[in-house]
């Protein structure tokens, strides 16, 4: 009888070692993890349907304060010296350097798409060393006007700065080159 | 054996099933189960794998292919020989939805260069039998000019059929192999 509780309890204590590192890691995230939700934090604050926080603003969820928190929340995940390089054939092209010109540009962008909608797919996250990291993804930007949906292709730099991971490059990606 | 006992031969039992069970589950319903399995998987495994639908957007294919026409992509076309000059090739240009539908006119390590509409491969003319015939003596209405390119090792030139179209609206250029997705499959 004593034999069999004691397998019992060794029994037991394995299986409750197993759940507490089960626990561990869901609690404490991977590095891909936690870049993952940085995007997921930056795509939030750049699309309309991503929430304005936990408080609704005064003016209404597109008022001025909602558009300028949205902007913090996205330049929140913006190392200060960001680079932006955008080239779409046909479209937009250009470069931002640094995090007070993205601020700029997005608080114009969100001031004149107020239906933008951005979804991320396929998202590969490479080259996990920190404190450097790389990613690729298709954006899905809706504009929320009639025949205003595409799809872009970007890579995605990351730097590690206190633990935390911020977006360091933002470059389009082009499936034909000139040269 | 017994006399007064005779041996009967036993009669094959004759047990079809009616007609619309066979029509509907066949004679051997395991038979069927099997078929419709493999049939299965082979539509939800094999298809995606090999052939992918698309819908062609664009004017930059005209003539050979028009906007608004569904074709399929071959993808299985590229897993054992390499591309081929004058296929016509989907190219991943945002995720593996979003394709590029272009022709093949330069291969790896080839030089290329583009003279009043005349594509010149490795200094040559190329013969391209699918661009629209001329018109007045007029090969090209708007004759397109390119400096040469050298092509790397895994690099291919791909350029849309329409050459009728302005040079700067036509997107076009290098593409590297690991984007070709497949061969269109002609109609």
């Amino acid at each position: 009888m004593t034999m069999l509780r004691r397998r019992i309890r060794s029994v037991g204590l394995v299986a409750l070692l197993g759940l507490l590192g089960l626990g561990l890691w869901w609690a404490i995230p991977t590095e891909e993890q936690r870049i993952r939700r940085v995007l997921e934090e930056a795509r939030a604050a750049v699309s309309a349907d991503g929430g304005t926080g936990s408080t609704t603003p005064p003016d209404g969820p597109g008022g001025t304060l909602a558009m300028l928190g949205r902007v913090g929340r996205l330049t929140r995940c913006l190392t200060r010296d960001v680079e932006v390089e955008v080239d779409v054939f046909g479209g937009l092209s250009g470069h931002l350097n640094g995090v007070e010109e993205v601020r700029a540009a997005a608080a114009g962008l969100v001031q004149h798409l107020p239906g933008l909608k951005v979804r991320f797919s396929e998202v590969e996250i490479r080259q996990i060393d920190p404190p450097g990291a790389r990613a690729t993804l298709v954006a899905t930007i809706d504009t929320g006007a009639r025949e205003g949906r595409a799809a872009q292709e970007f890579e995605l730099r990351f730097r590690k700065w206190e633990g935390r991971w911020y977006i360091s490059r933002v470059a389009t990606v082009r499936a034909l080159r000139s040269r | 054996m017994a006399p007064g006992n005779p041996s009967r031969m036993s009669q094959p039992v004759e047990n079809r099933p009616p007609w619309w069970q066979v029509m509907a589950i066949g004679r051997n319903p395991r038979t069927t189960l099997v078929r419709l399995a493999v049939t299965l998987v082979l539509v939800l495994v094999g298809f995606p794998m090999s052939i992918q639908p698309i819908l062609v957007q664009g004017i930059s294919m005209q003539p050979t292919y028009r906007d608004g026409q569904r074709r399929f992509l071959n993808k299985l076309a590229y897993r054992f020989a390499p591309p081929q000059r004058g296929d016509v090739i989907g190219i991943r240009e945002a995720g593996k939805q979003v394709l590029l539908l272009k022709r093949v006119v330069g291969l790896p390590g080839e030089s290329l260069r583009i003279v009043q509409g005349t594509v010149l491969i490795n200094g040559e003319p190329l013969e391209e039998p699918y661009l629209l015939p001329p018109t007045n003596g007029v090969r090209n209405p708007a004759p397109w000019n390119l400096q040469e390119v050298r092509l790397g090792q895994d690099e291919h030139y791909v350029i849309g059929d329409n050459r009728s179209m302005r040079q700067t609206d036509h997107y076009f250029g290098i593409v590297e192999r690991e984007r070709i997705v497949g061969r269109l499959i002609r109609p």
